[in-house]
């Protein structure tokens, strides 16, 4: 009897139901790494601000643990070289679609930081304010580079897809630091009045929310349990099927199930 | 008893509508997420649409148990759930299929 599970197309489905179920339970540990990385995430600790300089420098990219941190950056704001990310919404319900002002900071070390002064609706934003500033606001990682928008998308001159120092590589002649400041305040004050931009802080960079995670372990191993089932209850019917009426109906051809077709229940 | 009954015709085409609303509820959620940055459609209708696909699964499978459908209709049947509008599709062919059998029972007894 068990000599007819052994024949190679039941060979092939006892490697498939093995190869899914151990799939399955992959992905659920891999959910359930997400749903612990997440719930460390919202433990992550909100450390006070810092100078920026000591978490960000001109050269290399961002530290992963600089992501969302507090920072204060003194400067000078580079008229030349800021700009507008265009198609961005604010935090109001329903959504309004505005620009994100982008001002180019330029440190006492000569070295430059994207600035995120705010956001505005208005179709021409205002200047960055002269002299020496105090920013203060969250530091966060670059953007991708293309902003979302299609390759080849050409925008108007002043406005770049992302905030993401790369795109500023063939303009500004000096350096300019990974990531940027979304920006909570500054002194003296930016008198373009534009609204905040809300960051995220530390570590708030898993996806999704914890219920989501765990409702996902579950589900892949219930996957799993699945197909567990649906293969003994394949064997079963093979081993209980008449021997006879098997040795009849099948083909060199056939299938896995197809034996019992018409059978009398 | 592995036999065709109204409930477990119900319980899979009930499950099919489910399924089938829910994916295109994802698609619209993805949709959003895509055009608009929004994350929270795609996680509530990405988790309903799992377990509601998991319960497919077990409808669809139990009726071509009881059906006695090949293995490839059965996992035909089984995958319809993932693909957008496919579980409709398999749900009326199921339907159809199931409607011309009973009939031809209902003609000739004997023969099954």
């Amino acid at each position: 009897m068990v000599a007819r599970l052994l024949v190679p197309r039941w060979l092939g489905l006892h490697l498939l139901a093995a190869t899914l179920v151990a799939t399955f339970v992959v992905l659920g540990l891999w959910q359930l790494g997400r749903a612990q990385a997440f719930l460390g995430s919202s433990a992550h600790p909100d450390p006070a601000a810092v100078a920026l300089t000591t978490l960000s420098g001109p050269a290399g990219a961002l530290p992963a643990d600089a992501a969302g941190r507090r920072v204060v950056v003194t400067g000078v704001y580079d008229a030349a070289h800021g700009f507008d990310v265009p198609g961005r919404t604010d935090g109001a319900v329903p959504a309004r679609t505005g620009v994100w002002v982008v001002g180019l900071l330029r440190l006492a070390d000569g070295s430059g930081v994207c600035i995120l002064r705010g956001w505005t609706a208005g179709s021409t934003p205002p200047a960055a304010p002269g002299g020496t500033v105090v920013v203060s606001g969250r530091l966060e990682p670059s953007e991708p580079a293309d902003g979302g928008f299609p390759p080849g998308h050409l925008l108007p001159a002043g406005q770049l897809a992302a905030v993401n120092p790369v795109d500023l590589l063939a303009t500004v002649p000096y350096p300019v630091h990974d990531g940027y400041v979304v920006a909570s305040g500054q002194q003296p004050a930016d008198p373009a009045g534009l609204a905040a931009v809300l960051a995220a802080g530390p570590g708030q960079t898993v996806p999704g929310f914890f219920l989501q995670h765990v409702g996902y372990v579950g589900l892949w191993w219930l996957f799993a349990v699945f197909v567990l089932a649906f293969w003994v209850r394949l064997v079963r019917d093979e081993l209980a099927a008449d021997p006879v009426v098997v040795r009849a109906a099948a083909t060199p051809r056939g299938v896995p199930g197809s034996s019992q077709r018409g059978r009398s229940g | 008893m592995r036999r065709i009954t109204p409930g477990s015709v119900l319980r899979y085409r009930a499950m099919a509508y489910f399924t089938g609303v829910m994916l295109l509820g994802l698609c619209v959620a993805i949709a959003l997420q895509v055009t608009k940055n929004q994350q929270k459609p795609v996680e509530i209708f990405g988790t309903i649409h799992g377990y509601g696909y998991l319960l497919y699964l077990v409808t669809a499978a139990d009726l071509g148990w009881r059906a006695r459908w090949s293995l490839p209709k059965t996992v035909l049947v089984l995958l319809a759930g993932t693909i957008p509008f496919m579980s409709f599709v398999a749900e009326h062919f199921v339907t159809r299929d199931l409607r011309t059998s009973a009939q031809a029972v209902l003609a000739n007894p004997a023969a099954q």
